[in-house]
């Protein structure tokens, strides 16, 4: 099971952030800055895993952004990187060649795709293409939506 | 009216990031004026957008939420638009806090959500939910049969989030486990195979969160996953449950061997190779018994080992072959040891993360044979790069070299001196730790050479850098007490050490090296027979700087000079001659010269040693002076000195007339320190020490009746009643005095007096006596219903017998008369010695005997059984105090509880007492 997953960019921002485990703010906080910390000063040729008090960090870089997870001790550091590259496949081709900008302008898009593949820190979906569809249709719906509150947006304008 | 957008807000952030920090706090402040409005307007959506933004600027900077911001994502999650809601169950997790109102708020509509027929909604709220589940235990309760339900609902999608929210759900709500396991366990069998992984998913997480032992019923189905499905994700969480399940029973493993095995032959996927690879030690399949467990383990260490052996290989697959080896070190200690090569090589790798694998695995790779060469490698980590040939001939020669080349290096800082992260602090710490515990382990059961283990503690204290003083002094003094044989090899490395005065700099620091020199200093004077110089060795103690070090180290420099003077004032006496003498004489005024600057010394101990130290040494100089070498019958002692002369001439002059042709102040000072040997001691000797004759702790300290208070627990109590039975007191007295009053109407007999009565009478004794602070009262009695069922001396002994145990443990010395111990050479200590008349045959009778007794003292009361073992250690104690023990617990009407609380001050003043005595030990 996943504690938490989060997107961080070489500069230390934070692009994205879910926790799977329930903890106080000022924790949540700490573990961001000392773990942020110790993944930006690794170098390429290192392995992904860290040791961070009692859990395990596993981390991969995508060209700028440091994808990371942390794991209890007893979990899988090598199917924890798939489940990384599987997300960062995702997100490839939800938005055709990802980059850190299309992250950062549509957040929410992230987590919506995140919550598609992994629940509760459990990976619920192993297929991409399953994953696109759901999201694809949740686009649609919210596209329809939006039409239809500008129209009636629009609509209300006009009679005032 | 002006909207900015999510993306105007991004936008805006990005052109102000180059600007001043400033600017951009006045640009984020300003967003957030706009983002309140828009939160509190009517608008759904601009208020989505809101929740949005402010979520985004959440993740970004340490901002508090704003005020009502939990309401405003509640509004957003109960809108009727897909999308919006979609916003609302995103920052949800976000906004709540706690088992609070807002998480209240959102319960109906959650649960409508979760039952709506509109396929896409309900997997939102499922989206949400694990976090708010852990948040809130009562949305647990509530939800809990909804989760149930959706689990046969008709879309995989949602019976699978299903699935994985009931782990949430179960972990707030324990209760329900019960009803919805079985429910789980119909997944098992689910026709969607992403249900069926997700649903192993949380047997695997609730089987490690619980122990496997509810989930062994499950086997038959997780067997059938395991040889039936493809799926890499699910195959690695059953493979990884049955680590789990295994171990709670056996049998599997036979019908498990096959499957894992073909898996391990066949798959491509490391991921799976390797947490079948896992399982196979975890879980107790490599047992050597049988045939196929030692092949398995063949199997499973050259497939790790290959990782390992891969040149240039995947850094990834290197880090978890040492994670995993460290698992069959306790089965298969061989195998692994073929790879020593590339695990040691893995120490050196630049990767912390690899580093501390391989120190961890090497740590527990370490046997008889191996020991020297993995702690001189651990060793040639410590020392800078130049200097890692450690080796044993090598060290101890180079050992002064090394101090020259370390001293430059020595002031910057550690971290610079390597271009490797190999010597952050934090790492050389660990690193020098584990050293020394290696060496250390099971009182040095892997040692073979201690002249090896002093020279590398001395290494380790030159090269490491860092605090480990403690430990290393502890070590040095623990090995030279515990082996005769080495301690003149100590001796003459040690007295180098001492003569090194970079180093002694360096300890001044508060940084490791002050432990090496204390121990240094230590041994030198106990040993000083072996000391090859020592006139040097006395000023390299008594150095012009010592003064800088702190008042501890001087006082132990003070002590061990004299040690050696007195010693070297013995020996010389047998060769004396003229240039002895003057030898003798320079060192005595250069000792007191370099005593002078402690006389005026602030500490207390420093000052007073330095004075009796000079003042001795002001005698034997009067005499060296005064004696003339050739035989004359001038007395030895013709001093200015009177109160000397007396003790000393007086006893020797009339005995023989052939006065020897040395001062006899030669002899004065080796007595002071010979006449004990020290030993270490053995780990049970303080409890086994007698208590002298005559010495009876259970004499009560204040005779019984000797206070007006105690005369009232005694049977004459009704004389005291008729003679007066007073006024006040509070209620409890008031209370008294009816119950008096009414037994002597009764005809002042207390025969017929009911157990109630008893009780009752002593509560109101107790309550008297609560607020008197001269009253040693016990509260750990007010939750007893009847006081004199239970043996409360007793109970109290035993859990002070847990705490003298504790303290007695691990301490160092005692003169405690030897009993000596031969082991086979290296003649070692290893048990250390045990009072005299002390045998383990004398000590086992008493000790069931001890046993025995307290199950019947203590019949009445649950006591874990650990409690009533330690406490019969102390069969000395008992023996003594049983019998009174057990006449309390009898007699109803004796006291227990003054009787107890004096045992109390027995035992405490008893620890004083040996604590004493090994202070003094420590000193000396």
């Amino acid at each position: 099971m996943l504690n938490y997953i989060m997107l961080v960019s070489r500069q230390g921002k934070v692009r994205l952030a879910k926790w799977f485990q329930t903890l106080p703010p000022k924790t949540k906080a700490k573990i961001v800055k000392d773990v942020t910390q110790l993944v930006l000063a690794r170098r390429t040729r290192m392995c992904n895993f860290l040791e961070y008090k009692d859990t395990k960090v596993i981390y991969r870089r995508y060209a700028s952004l440091f994808f990371i997870t942390s794991i209890s001790p007893g979990d899988n550091e090598l199917i924890t990187l798939e489940v990384i590259h599987r997300y960062v496949e995702v997100l490839d081709r939800y938005f055709g060649n990802v980059c850190e900008l299309d992250l950062i302008f549509n957040f929410q898009k992230a987590y919506a795709i995140l919550d598609e593949l992994i629940i509760a820190g459990e990976l619920q979906e192993s297929s991409k293409k399953a994953v696109l569809k759901i999201v694809a249709q949740s686009d649609a719906i919210e596209e329809a939506e939006v039409s239809e509150d500008s129209l009636a947006r629009l609509g209300s304008l006009a009679r005032s | 009216m002006f909207e900015r957008t999510l993306q105007d807000l991004i936008r805006g952030l990005r052109a102000h990031k180059a600007s001043s920090k400033a600017q951009e706090d006045a640009f984020i402040s300003e967003a957030m004026v706009e983002i309140r409005e828009e939160l509190k307007g009517k608008d759904m959506a601009l208020k989505a957008e809101g929740v949005l933004k402010i979520c985004y600027l959440m993740m970004l900077y340490p901002i508090p939420a704003p005020p009502e911001f939990a309401f405003h994502v509640v509004e957003v999650m109960s809108s009727q638009r897909y999308h919006l809601k979609q916003i609302g169950y995103l920052a949800a997790p976000m906004a709540f806090s706690g088992d609070t109102e807002e998480v209240v708020l959102t319960v109906n509509g959650i649960k409508k959500d979760l039952m709506s027929p509109h396929v896409p909604l309900p997997p939102l709220p499922l989206t949400a939910l694990p976090h708010l589940l852990s948040l809130s235990p009562s949305l647990s309760t509530t939800l809990h049969p909804d989760l149930l339900h959706l689990l046969t609902h008709s879309s995989p999608r949602i019976r699978k989030r299903a699935v994985l929210c009931l782990l949430p759900c179960w972990e707030a709500f324990p209760e329900g486990l019960r009803e919805g396991f079985p429910r789980l366990r119909e997944r098992l069998q689910d026709s969607d195979q992403g249900v069926i992984g997700a649903t192993v998913g949380v047997v695997m997480e609730l089987a490690r969160r619980q122990g496997g032992k509810n989930y062994l019923p499950l086997a038959p189905e997780l067997f059938g996953i395991l040889t039936g499905s493809t799926n890499n994700w699910m195959l690695i969480k059953v493979v990884k449950l049955f680590a789990i399940l295994t171990p709670l029973e056996p049998r599997l493993v036979r019908k498990l061997l096959p499957p894992i095995t073909s898996l391990i032959s066949s798959t491509s996927a490391i991921s799976l190779l390797y947490e079948c690879v896992r399982t196979c030690i975890v879980g107790g399949m490599l047992d050597p018994d049988r045939a196929e467990g030692e092949a398995l383990a063949r199997v499973c260490v050259e497939k790790l080992g290959g990782y390992l052996r891969d040149e240039g290989g995947d850094q990834n697959l290197r880090y978890i072959a040492l994670l995993a080896m460290v698992k069959i070190i306790p089965t298969h200690p061989a195998m692994v040891a073929e790879y020593q090569e590339e695990i040691m090589e893995s120490l050196d790798d630049p990767d912390v993360s690899i580093r501390m694998r391989a120190l961890e695995l090497v740590t527990s790779m370490v046997d008889r044979d191996n020991l020297q060469t993995i702690a001189d490698q651990l060793l040639s980590h410590l020392a800078p790069p130049e200097s890692n040939t450690s080796t044993l001939p090598s060290a101890v020669a180079s050992l002064t070299a090394i101090a020259n080349q370390l001293s430059p290096t020595a002031s910057k800082d550690p971290a610079t001196t390597s271009t490797s992260v190999s010597l952050s602090p934090a790492y050389r710490l660990l690193l020098t730790q584990k050293l020394l515990s290696i060496i250390s382990y099971d009182t040095y059961v892997n040692v073979t050479d201690f002249e090896w283990v002093i020279s590398v503690l001395i290494d380790i204290a030159y090269v490491s850098h860092v605090n480990v003083g403690e430990e290393i002094k502890r070590l040095v003094l623990d090995v030279v007490g515990r082996v005769k044989s080495v301690r003149q090899y100590a001796v003459g490395v040690l007295e180098k050490v001492l003569g090194d005065e970079d180093f002694r700099e360096r300890g001044r620091d508060g940084t490791g090296e002050d432990g090496l020199i204390e121990a240094a200093i230590w041994v030198c004077g106990e040993y000083s027979s072996y000391l090859s110089s020592p006139l040097s060795a006395i000023l390299s103690i008594l150095s012009p700087t010592l003064h800088l070090s702190s008042s501890a180290l001087t006082s132990l420099s003070l002590h061990a000079s004299a040690k050696i003077f007195g010693h070297y004032a013995a020996s010389i006496s047998s060769s004396w001659s003229s240039e002895k003498h003057e030898e003798c004489k320079a060192l005595v005024s250069s000792i007191k010269s370099g005593l002078e600057p402690f006389l005026s010394a602030g500490d207390m101990e420093v000052q007073e040693r330095a004075f009796e130290f000079t003042q001795l040494l002001n005698f034997v100089q009067a005499d060296l002076t005064n004696h003339v070498p050739p035989k004359s019958q001038i007395p030895a002692s013709s001093s200015d000195i009177p109160e000397i002369k007396g003790g000393f001439a007086d006893s020797e002059s009339p005995k023989d007339d052939d006065t020897p042709p040395y001062p006899k102040s030669l002899f004065l000072f080796e007595p002071l320190f010979t006449s004990h040997e020290l030993n270490a001691v053995a780990y049970k000797a303080q409890e086994a020490v007698r208590i002298p004759d005559g010495l009876d702790l259970d004499v009560e300290i204040i005779p019984q009746g000797g206070f007006g208070d105690l005369s009232e627990d005694e049977e004459s109590e009704e004389e005291k009643v008729a003679i007066d039975l007073g006024e006040g007191g509070g209620e409890g007295m008031e209370e008294l005095r009816r119950v008096l009053r009414e037994q002597e109407k009764r005809g002042k007999r207390r025969e017929g007096e009911t157990k109630e009565e008893r009780t009752r009478r002593r509560a109101a004794r107790k309550a008297k006596h609560k607020d008197d602070p001269y009253y040693l009262y016990d509260k750990t009695e007010e939750n007893q219903e009847d006081i004199d069922e239970i043996p409360i001396v007793k109970l109290d002994d035993s859990e002070l017998a847990i705490q003298e145990t504790t303290q007695t443990k691990g301490k160092g010395k005692s003169k405690i008369k030897p009993k000596k111990e031969k082991a086979p050479p290296p003649e070692f200590d290893r048990t250390g010695e045990l009072p005299e008349g002390f045998s383990t045959n004398t000590a086992q009778p008493t000790k069931t005997d001890g046993n025995d007794k307290t199950a019947e003292g203590l019949s009445g009361i649950d006591l874990s059984s650990g409690t009533a073992m330690s406490s019969s250690r102390f069969e000395e104690y008992r023996v003594d105090e049983e019998p009174s023990a057990a006449q309390i617990a009898r007699n109803d009407d004796m006291p227990a509880t003054p009787t107890d609380e004096i045992e109390v001050v027995k035992v405490r003043r008893k620890k004083k007492g040996d604590k004493k005595k090994k202070d003094k030990v420590v000193e000396g």
